[in-house]
């Protein structure tokens, strides 16, 4: 068996960046495994650009962005294996991976960082109806074979679900000279971003159907047609309004889940909101010395989330080798009014500081964010907009954790002015048709 | 005459037919209209081998049934196909259904069904704790199991086709003459005669008798939906948990899969041939019958839905015979449910209809019965390591959600019938068939079967003939 | 008057934008007033594709323009070593270049060859489709 100082499970921007961390504050033992051939994980096949504007305060790319935290990593002793799958993780922190160039090897870690990010969801996790024939695609496999292999997929395309891989790829499609038809949405406004909407669909003439739904695919063997329905409040298909597309593409983007297998295999809790880990404020998991970051932890819009949140795992875990390990209570963070998950759900009494990740359940116009001890209020943060496609985040100072007293911490909307636009339920939450 | 014997349809029955037959000193030739075996009816099922106590008593399906599944463990041990001798329960959830608890149990008795046992609902809730509480008893069948089908018909026709016999895919029987002595068939890679022909073509049996001018029967496809979930969801019950039946069907059943996971189906409706269509209201049935035994299934946890059609015929039995208006000519048809359970009870049956209808049969000197697989992720660490040494792309894993490795694809690819599709990669060695649903490892299989067989990546299929993946290549490549 | 959606924050307001005088309505902020007269007046956006990548001894366009010479990356030493070389090279517009020549923009990359040895920002068209624009490498190839 051999040792490493720190384990990072994942080579992706999560992984480099609490890498990376962890090598500033003194860590010297470091190794990183990958599963694919090349470290920069799905940034690799995200070729567009607007990553990197609160990281770099410029407009990257995916292959850029990432390609400025390998040049980092090569002025550091960190390793890099690629092609090197973990296959278990115990709750001692041994690691059993398997790679064509090293076989089989169990690796002893003094920490871990999980960073193995996300897979999309499928035809089959939201039972869509219908034939069972070729041309149907995640967003993220389109993607890859576009732009990594340089093949198309289809012709005419249809594209279910507004999230921003979906929008990214029916530009990419338009001017690679495929014909995109639609793009339906089962909810009622976008899970994108707005930019995405307007520069991706509007200036393509590429209509986009909210509250619709697929909800026939035909074809004997490739695709022929997909048909498309409007949905009702409850998100349920409304016969007579069918309309149909004549295309040999369908492409998902509905949702996106953590990957957490090795987490479950080594008993890690799981918060069943996230999908990932339930993590203290310094991102360790229930397992001493186990930290998570990135879209394992929960998923992400902007990569720039994803490396600053990394960063703070990569520390932590530093501090962990180091015998820094922090005391005190817990005081564990409640969902409140309008909000759907928070990341940390714990902390510890007495902590630093707490930078907290969220999502709201609906949009919101002019409203405020509250945290609260028990009936008191801790803090108050004004919103103009908020929306469940965009995370929101706010940082309680030491000042303000010092003062609670109870538990926990209710994290809660209150709408203000426009109060709650829209009540629907939050789009990360069940599939329509279960 | 080509061959002695022509079996149409490489689907497990036919399969089973070859692998008996290829035991003698024969000439012999299977034609499958797909690019693949297994591909029909035996790809998409409930892969249950069945005690034997639904078919009524004195048919061919009660003794085939129940005389198939005694010979299921051994066959699978030998072949290297995952198979589970995990019983079933049938469930009764109304006074009603205790009366057909009773009937089937005594059935099952007169099927020679071994084993059997009727359970009060303790006994019922201590086996399966996670059944509805408002069970009030069960039938027991110890003999039950489950299976891959596809692997089982794979490993069939591979040791078949190791044994001499001739498969020829992608070749569809359309035309049938009798000439003197025998049968003339026509398929688009060219006319092949034989001496006997055996009719394993599912659900186009009745319009292959046809094209020998035998409209003695009519097949009446039925269709079944389903629902495969998830390893999470894979324990929830480790019997196969019936509903008692009804006129329309065995009803829908939950059961683990021999790779770990919950399959939940089928209904039954009229379909075409080919239809495999999934609908709404085949999802919502099978969802709600299901919840009536099961209650706590995760639904959420959906990994694929699928159906299966299945060819019932308008007779009620299997219909195992040698045509009576085309002698030399044997029917394997209308192989409805529990055909998966009694194929390896078809075959031997198919051959003593051959001896009857005057082929002499002259047993082989050497016949290899055996196949073995590698299965990576069951390996030990020094048995990968000793692989990995040996060729490196042993220690690439390809599919991560159900731990395949490039090495294992790549021996597929070479094997006795090799792949020519991604779904016929995932049926060999399960790439793409876990969580993602091949989203990360469809693209890297592709390219692999590519190479491995010397293709453009753009005539890679995902299945079946005509089911492209890939119209071409950006920036001016061949198909834009 | 044109309706446009705001893309400068995430709050999309409505926009409603006089063809002549290029005056906004409907902001709520400064830089919406902006925005929507300039995505009327002239809107530019910057193109992403990806280009053939051939191997050495096939025609190669490197830079011509020295303002553009390659930045620091040097090519990423994790590649996988032995791996194939990728089949396609992923490229940008180094800025903005008008909505309306996008197509014209892919034309000509779509026309391109690269070779390795690459740098991130090597030029592989010069001022595309006649725009001040250059297409850039996004990644480093060896």
């Amino acid at each position: 068996m051999t040792e490493h100082e720190l384990v990072v499970i994942g080579g992706g921007p999560a992984g480099l960046a609490a890498a990376l961390a962890a090598w500033e504050q003194g860590v010297r033992d470091i190794l990183i495994l990958e599963r694919d051939n090349q470290a920069g994980g799905i940034l690799n096949q995200c070729i567009h650009n607007g990553f990197g504007l609160h990281r770099f305060r410029e407009e990257l790319t995916g292959p850029e962005y990432a390609g400025r935290f390998i040049d980092l990593l090569r002025n550091t002793d960190i390793q890099i294996r690629t092609d090197t799958m973990v296959l278990d993780l115990t709750r001692d922190r041994v690691l059993h991976t398997v790679s064509p160039q090293h076989g089989c090897e169990a690796i002893q870690a003094g920490a871990v960082v999980l960073a193995m990010g996300c897979r999309e969801r499928t035809r089959g996790a939201i039972s869509i109806p219908g034939a069972r024939c070729s041309g149907i695609f995640t967003a993220g496999a389109a993607q890859r074979f576009l732009n990594m292999e340089g093949y198309m997929v289809g012709k005419r395309v249809v594209i279910l679900g507004s999230g921003d891989i979906g929008l990214i790829m029916a530009r990419r499609m338009t001017l690679e000279g495929a014909k995109v038809l639609a793009c339906v949405e089962l909810m009622p406004y976008s899970g994108g971003l707005t930019r995405n909407i307007v520069q991706c669909l509007n200036d393509f003439d590429i209509p986009l159907y909210l509250s619709h739904t697929v909800t026939d695919i035909r074809g004997k063997d490739r695709l022929e047609q997909v048909v498309v329905s409007r949905v009702d409040e409850n998100r349920r298909p409304i016969p007579g309004t069918e309309m149909v597309f004549d295309c040999d593409t369908l492409m998902l983007s509905v949702g996106l889940l953590p990957e957490n297998e090795l987490s479950r295999q080594a008993g890690i809790e799981i918060d069943p909101r996230t999908n990932g880990p339930v993590v203290w404020e310094n991102r360790e998991t229930d397992l001493p010395g186990v930290f998570a970051c990135g879209n394992v932890l929960h998923v992400h819009d902007l990569v720039d989330y994803v490396s600053a949140e990394s960063e703070q795992a990569g520390i932590a875990a530093a501090a962990y080798l180091h015998g820094n390990r922090p005391e005190g209570g817990e005081i564990r963070l409640v969902n409140g009014n309008g909000v759907s998950y928070t990341v940390p759900q714990r902390l510890h009494r007495g902590a630093e500081s707490l930078e907290l990740f969220f999502r709201v359940r609906n949009v919101y116009r002019d409203a405020a964010i509250r945290v609260l001890d028990g009936e008191a209020q801790v803090a108050r943060f004004r919103r103009e907009h908020m929306a469940p496609g965009e995370m929101e985040s706010i940082k309680l100072p030491k000042v303000l954790l010092d003062r609670v007293k109870g538990d926990t911490l209710t994290v809660e909307i209150e709408p203000v002015g426009g109060g709650v636009l829209r009540s629907e339920a939050s789009p990360l939450g069940d599939a329509p048709n279960v | 005459m080509d061959f002695d014997v022509v079996i149409i349809g490489c689907g497990v029955v036919g399969a089973d037919c070859a692998y008996e037959l290829a035991k003698y000193d024969l000439r012999l030739c299977v034609l499958e209209a797909s690019n693949d075996v297994a591909n029909g009816t035996t790809k998409a099922n409930s892969a249950i081998v069945h005690a034997g106590y639904d078919p009524l008593p004195g048919t061919k399906m009660a003794r085939l049934n129940v005389r198939g599944t005694a010979m299921m463990g051994e066959l699978c041990r030998k072949l290297d196909v995952l198979y589970r001798n995990n019983g079933s329960l049938v469930l009764s959830l109304s006074e009603q259904d205790d009366a057909v608890l009773h009937s089937l149990y005594e059935q099952g008795l007169a099927n020679d069904v071994p084993g059997l046992e009727l359970l009060d609902r303790e006994q019922t809730l201590a086996l399966e704790p996670k059944l509805s509480p408002a069970v009030r008893g069960a039938l027991f069948a110890p003999s039950a199991g489950i299976v891959n089908p596809w692997e089982l018909c794979l490993a069939l026709a591979e040791t078949a086709v190791r044994n001499g016999a001739e498969l020829r895919l992608s070749a569809p029987v359309t035309a049938i003459e009798r000439t003197a002595g025998g049968f003339c068939l026509s398929t688009p890679q060219g006319p092949v005669t034989a001496r006997y022909v055996v009719n394993c073509a599912g659900t186009c049996s009745d319009r292959i008798a046809a094209m020998a001018g035998d409209r003695s029967f009519t097949i009446r496809p039925t269709r079944g939906e389903y629902y495969l979930l998830d390893k999470s969801e894979g324990t929830r019950v480790d019997r196969v948990i019936f509903q008692c039946p009804t006129p329309a069907g065995k009803g829908v059943l939950v059961t683990p899969t021999v790779h770990g996971n919950l399959l939940v189906g089928p209904n039954a409706v009229p379909a075409g041939p080919d239809d495999t269509a999934n609908t709404p209201a085949g999802m919502d049935f099978v969802r709600a019958s299901a919840l009536r035994a099961v209650p706590g299934i995760s639904f959420r946890d959906n990994v694929r839905n699928f159906a299966g059609v299945r060819a019932n015929s308008d007779r009620e039995d299997f219909i195992l015979e040698e045509s009576a208006a085309a002698p030399g000519f044997i029917h394997a048809a209308g192989i409805k449910s529990p055909g998966l359970s009694a194929a390896p009870a078809i075959g031997p049956e198919v051959l003593e209809l051959l001896r009857q209808a005057g082929l002499s049969l002259k047993q082989k000197e050497t016949y290899i019965d055996s196949r073995r697989r590698v299965r990576f992720h069951e390996l030990s660490d020094e048995e990968k390591n000793a692989l990995i040494r040996e060729d490196p792309r042993w220690g690439r894993v390809i599919c991560r959600c159900e731990t395949v490795t490039e090495g294992e694809i790549v021996a597929c690819l070479h094997g006795p019938i090799p792949p020519v599709s991604v779904n016929g990669v995932k049926r060999r060695v399960g790439a793409g068939m876990g969580r993602c649903q091949g989203g990360f490892c469809g693209p890297r299989v592709q390219e692999i079967i590519a190479r491995e067989l010397g293709i453009d990546p753009t005539q890679v299929l995902m299945d079946w003939e005509g089911t492209w993946i890939l119209c071409g290549e950006t920036k001016g490549g061949t198909a834009l | 008057m044109k309706e446009i959606i705001c893309i400068t924050c995430p709050k999309g307001c409505h926009l409603k934008v006089d063809e002549e005088s290029f005056s906004v309505t409907g902001n709520s902020c400064p830089r919406g007033a902006v925005y929507g007269a300039n995505e009327l007046r002239s809107p530019v956006r910057v193109v992403t594709s990806t280009v053939v990548v051939e191997p050495v001894g096939a025609s190669i366009a490197r830079p011509q323009n020295p303002d553009c010479l390659p930045r620091t990356s040097d090519a990423c030493p994790y590649e996988g070593s032995g791996k194939d070389l990728p089949r396609r090279l992923p490229v940008k517009t180094d800025r903005p270049i008008p909505k309306g020549k996008m197509f014209a923009v892919m034309a000509e990359i779509n026309r391109v060859r690269a070779t390795p040895p690459i740098k991130v920002g090597d030029v592989l068209i010069p001022h595309v489709a006649g725009t001040d624009g250059n297409v850039v490498a996004t990644k480093s190839l060896e």
